[in-house]
């Protein structure tokens, strides 16, 4: 029974991960980056779990920040990133990030809502 | 990437150490293997991620504009990035979007009379004052001694106007701080019980470290080495006897425990002398930094050789040369730092190979004289029959795959074993003392 429960909940975090990534690709481009590029939790820097669980590979979150993935890669050890460095790859100053997430956040934490009320 | 990655590259890949191009590369392999993935993906920091992200979406709410965002907005004053974070939110926000109505409206009125019939204090002479500016200025207008102002019935509909405004204003304010009031209660009551749970979970640890206190086993152990290996553990008693490995591969095992180093073959020795320390950063005779496979043996008769990216290199071509330096194999061109050789080469043989850069029209070949050859041998199929049984038959064990890579010359293959078993292991010094041995062999 606590095998299936462990499972069960590997299963609902990948699908919560994944819900996540096709969400962040929805948001304009400069919310994305805003977002992805500083994403992050009490463990440290999200985005490296991409890859390794199947959900996006360097490649594909290179395109959706429309970044070469040279370019990307480059700033793959660096991630998650500062506001300041985030402002300069956007050319926008640190505040303006700073809103530029929350409005991300707003937006996924709207859907995320929504997603569970229907439930 | 036809083979899984190497431990080698899968710590580096932890590390993030990998250079963009080999990084690509290793990511185009992890992309098409859920194998590798699994190696690299610690499940309880995914689970843990999972978690942390969906609470802290939970716990977002809304944070309204500030009323100088919605006045600049109504003007037209914001840049682009400005601009889209207002109309984000106003899409999401019902609130805001009607005090953006109201600003708009109140806006309208007061375009229709020209800042001369009120005062204005912010403007820059010659400019037209802002939506803003000529807000600010209102009050002054209001109670102030113009006049003009209150002769004016277009001016007093527009003070009307303001008033209403304000009012709505005022009540918008209201119903916002009762609506923050009860968010603050709501996050105390939370906060509350937060503690309360840390304190339950704290009192749960300390008393789960009493029980783990308790059943932790005396000193007088009866084995003189333990090691966590694969599902179970590996033990050596007092009296020489071995368990948790199957029969067959105990010899090897207490063996390589009780010397404390694990054997080579004698051939590896002639093989890393022909190739030298190759490995690492590219210096004289390297231009470019051959990864693998040197000074090694190899299970695969199809190898996979690597190498560092060469700054200013738009091509490489790899070629393979036996044992008398007559080409055997040879790549095309490639814009990757890895390839897999496209023929099978013969087993038991010894093999060197190089790679040519293709550098502003000009070529980089590298090993090149007096650096030492590239060198590698292809394993002999008995033996590799031997560990693909191994494989199976020894229930995941990685200090009998260690042992038994190592034994074959698998350089590669017997460090990635042996440092699975020293994170199995992390306090052992034998652990280390192991890996340390093959580390040894390589670097002569």
């Amino acid at each position: 029974v606590a095998q299936q429960a462990d499972l069960s909940e590997e299963v609902d975090q990948r699908l919560f991960l994944k819900w996540l990534w096709d969400e962040i690709c929805r948001l304009p481009v400069r919310q994305r980056m805003a977002l992805l590029l500083n994403l992050r939790d009490e463990g440290g820097g999200v985005a490296g779990l991409l890859p390794i669980t199947g959900i996006a590979s360097l490649r594909q979150i290179a395109a959706a920040l429309e970044m070469a993935d040279e370019d990307f890669a480059s700033l793959w050890p660096r991630l998650p990133l500062d506001d300041a460095s985030i402002g300069g790859l956007l050319g926008v100053t640190r505040q303006q990030v700073i809103n530029l997430r929350k409005c991300a956040r707003e937006r996924l934490a709207r859907r995320m809502k929504a997603i569970d009320e229907k439930k | 990437m036809n083979e899984h990655l190497t431990e080698h590259l899968i710590e580096r890949y932890r590390g993030r150490v990998l250079q963009p191009a080999d990084l690509l590369d290793a990511d185009d392999h992890l992309a098409a293997c859920e194998i590798c993935r699994r190696r690299l993906a610690d499940e309880g920091r995914v689970q843990a991620a999972g978690r942390s992200l969906r609470r802290d979406l939970a716990a977002t709410g809304l944070t309204h504009l500030a009323f100088e965002q919605l006045a600049s907005y109504v003007e037209g004053g914001l840049d682009p990035a400005d601009r889209e974070i207002a109309d984000s939110h106003l899409e999401l926000c019902p609130q805001c979007a009607a005090e953006l109505d109201g600003l708009r409206a109140f806006a309208t009125q007061m375009e229709a009379h020209p800042p001369g019939e009120y005062q204005v204090k912010e403007s820059a002479p010659g400019k037209r004052p802002s939506f803003l500016e000529r807000l600010r200025s209102f009050p002054t207008g209001l109670l102030g001694t113009s006049e003009g102002f209150w002769r004016s019935p277009a001016l007093g509909l527009a003070s009307l106007g303001l008033i209403v405004a304000l009012s709505l204003w005022a009540a918008v304010l209201k119903s916002r701080n009762s609506q923050l009031q009860t968010a603050l209660d709501g996050t105390q009551r939370e906060n509350e019980k937060l503690k309360q749970d840390y304190q339950a979970a704290a009192d749960s640890v300390a008393e789960l470290q009493n029980q783990l206190a308790q059943l932790k086993p005396p000193d007088s152990s009866p084995f003189v080495v333990a090691l966590n290996d694969g599902p179970g553990q590996v033990t050596l008693d007092r009296e020489g006897n071995v368990a948790g490995v199957p029969s067959e591969y105990q010899r090897a095992v207490k063996q390589t425990l009780t010397a404390e180093q694990i054997r080579t073959p004698p051939t590896l020795s002639e093989l890393i002398g022909k190739s030298g320390v190759l490995m690492g950063p590219a210096d004289e005779g390297h231009p470019i930094a051959l990864l693998g496979p040197v000074g090694t043996v190899v299970m695969s008769d199809h190898p996979v050789f690597r190498w560092r990216a060469l700054d200013g290199a738009d091509g490489y071509v790899v070629k393979i040369y036996d044992a008398d330096f007559n080409e055997v194999a040879s790549s095309p061109r490639l814009s990757r730092t890895m390839w897999t050789a496209t023929r099978s080469l013969q087993r038991e043989r010894t093999y060197s190979w190089q790679v040519t850069a293709q550098v502003n029209g000009k070529e980089v070949l590298s090993p090149v004289k007096p650096a030492p050859d590239a060198s590698f041998m292809v394993l002999d199929q008995a033996k590799a029959n031997d560990l693909i049984h191994a494989k199976k038959a020894g229930g995941n064990s990685h200090l009998i795959l260690g042992i038994l890579y190592a034994q074959a010359g698998l350089l590669d293959d017997a460090e990635r074993e042996l440092q699975a078993l020293l994170r199995a292991n992390p306090q052992s010094p034998l652990a280390h003392k192991l890996l340390r041995s093959i580390s040894d062999k390589r670097s002569g």
